[in-house]
């Protein structure tokens, strides 16, 4: 019996300290899932920025940051199945030199930033699971301009859960497609857009037109077949004139938030699909005159319409004039400057817009090179420039432009 | 005479009676049992209470969550090679617990917050939940503009975030 009992005794006890480290084995399980199940929420979460990322409200300004906020709309897009919090918005302004080295820190608030320079609206900050386009509105101190360059404004969402979206601003989008001019009664898509450092390339009717001394006013290349929009052009090859003198006019836009100045050394560069026809450079020439110029805004979107001034004084072969220019400062006059960005990074771009003009042999040559007849080219657009002013670098973009044909 | 020697024998014989052998017997096994059982009570005693500790921590520090969600760099100047460089480190709570910053690691190297208002200027640092907390360390070291940083940071149950940057 005693016996008995003291296997009995044991085992209770046995059992006592397998039932307390099971109920802990539980809690530590329930624990880790409950964590789990957090994490996977985290990892669910993804919020994009949607295009244009960062805009101002032209009349936003509203009293508060310590004396007047301007206002601002972020847009962005929740692509996941979970609802986000945002609980906080950096935006690291990274551009080099300090006045525009800050960093803004943007916490929710229902009412513009009481006690701090900088703040969002607490309402938005709530993302419903698959919410399109949602707006942020956040406020900034008016003494205080984001900085609108290419080198760019690093900001970050954090949710509450802990992620991180960071995203660079301003943000051209890779592609943007909108209705383009109508030409022959037909709408012309305006194609898609590049964007390389600060410079925006866009494939519509009117990225490259041409002269000629019997095409004195720039018009648009033909194209291999009937439909005269970029995509098509793109396919079947644009069609220029051979055998003669040719100016280049093509459209370039900046987007960042300085003005660029174009080197000497940039050129259309026509490469031959055939081995017998070696590459032929079309170097920058000078720019067109003011007449000129102001015929491209002719019609109100910038883009050719047929309804050109007939006052144009537009460069041709036979009036070329050579580029040139230096790392400081250009020697002729005008150089190539095209003009910075707006300071809030808003459309319309065609505020800085240029028509840049390659036609020259050699650098700063006054002779139009040609193209040769019965041949296809691959033109690529090297451009070398210098950025804000700054004498002490040299930047250059290299990018295919077009599938060309004689 | 003979039965005087028989009763001294007999007497020489008999060692402990029959209740006293059952007596002796029954307090020896239950003071092994005793022991026995003491044993096992402190053995599996202080295992399960080692178990509970061990799930309790390992509890805790599995509910512990944090980011660095943000990392500045702040010159005194223009930010050139060489300059003095302070980063200004943001660590945010997510998880369901307080946490326990213990050691703020750049590249390798132990750096203590400097002080400032509104900060966490001391190491161990608190932080509660859902909290964010601002470290201002200054990078005294050489670097070169575009060079990483990289940088860890560590809670007292062991946890860490990892964040890399470039510099400026």
């Amino acid at each position: 019996m005693i016996g008995g009992i003291i296997i009995l005794t044991l085992f209770l006890t046995a059992l006592t300290t397998m039932v307390v480290i099971s109920q802990q084995y539980d809690a530590y399980q329930t624990t880790l899932n409950a964590m789990s199940q957090m994490d996977v929420e985290r990892f669910s979460e993804n919020l994009a920025v949607t295009y244009p990322g960062i805009s101002m409200q032209p009349n936003g300004a509203v009293s508060g940051c310590g004396g007047t906020c301007n206002t601002y709309n972020l847009t962005i897009s929740n692509l996941s199945g979970v609802g986000t919090q945002v609980a906080r918005i950096y935006i690291n302004s990274t551009a080099p030199t300090v006045p525009f080295y800050v960093l803004y820190i943007l916490d929710p608030s229902p009412t513009p930033c009481v006690g701090v320079t900088s703040c969002f609206e607490s309402y938005d900050s709530f993302v419903d699971p698959g919410a399109a386009n949602h707006q942020i509105i956040f406020w900034l101190s008016s003494s205080e301009a984001l900085s609108f360059s290419p080198l760019g404004n690093s900001i970050s969402i954090v949710t509450e859960r802990g992620r991180v979206f960071s995203f660079e601003w301003p943000f051209p989008p890779a592609t943007e497609e909108s209705e383009g001019p109508v030409v022959g009664g037909a709408i012309v898509p305006t194609g898609n857009t590049v964007d390389m450092g600060p410079f925006r390339i866009s494939y519509d009717y009117n990225l490259i037109t041409y002269t000629t001394n019997a095409q004195t006013l720039p018009g648009p290349a033909g194209c291999a077949d009937s439909d005269p929009s970029p995509t098509s052009c793109m396919s079947g090859g644009w069609v220029f004139p051979s055998g003669t003198g040719i100016v280049f006019y093509v459209r370039i836009f900046n987007l960042g938030s300085a003005n660029i100045i174009l080197l000497d050394k940039s050129a259309l560069v026509a490469h031959s699909y055939s081995s017998l026809v070696t590459d032929i450079p079309f170097y920058i020439s000078g720019p067109m005159s003011q007449s000129c110029w102001n015929g491209y805004f002719d019609d109100p979107n910038g883009y050719y319409d047929g309804s050109w001034p007939g006052t144009g004084n537009c460069p041709t072969p036979g009036s070329l004039a050579g580029y040139n220019a230096t790392h400081v400062a250009c020697k002729g006059s005008p150089c190539y400057v095209i003009p910075q960005g707006s300071a809030l990074g808003s459309p319309p771009w065609a505020t800085n817009e240029e028509y840049v003009l390659f036609s020259a042999n050699g650098i700063e040559g006054t002779t139009a090179n040609q193209l040769v007849a019965g041949s296809r080219y691959e033109v690529t657009l090297n451009l070398f420039y210098i950025y804000q002013g700054s004498s002490s670098f040299e930047y250059s973009i290299a990018l295919p432009l077009l599938d060309i044909s004689t | 005479m003979l039965s005087r020697l028989m009763k001294r024998r007999a007497r020489r014989n008999l060692a402990v009676s029959t209740v006293i052998a059952n007596l002796l017997m029954i307090t020896l096994t239950i003071s092994l049992a005793a022991i026995l059982v003491a044993w096992a009570g402190t053995s599996f005693g202080s295992f399960s209470s080692g178990a509970q500790l061990f799930f309790a921590q390992r509890g805790q520090a599995l509910q512990e969550r944090f980011v660095i969600e943000s990392v500045f760099f702040k010159c005194t100047s223009v930010c050139s090679t060489g300059s003095p460089l302070t980063l200004m480190i943001f660590v945010r709570n997510v998880g369901v617990e307080s946490i326990s910053l213990v050691a703020i690691y750049v590249n390798d190297t132990a750096l203590q917050p400097g002080s400032g208002t509104g900060l966490c200027t001391a190491l161990p640092s608190t932080i509660g939940v859902g909290q964010v907390c601002e470290f201002n360390v200054t990078w005294t070291s050489s670097w070169s503009s575009g060079s990483l940083f990289n940088l860890i940071v560590t809670s007292s149950r062991g946890n860490r975030a990892t964040f890399t940057m470039q510099g400026p």
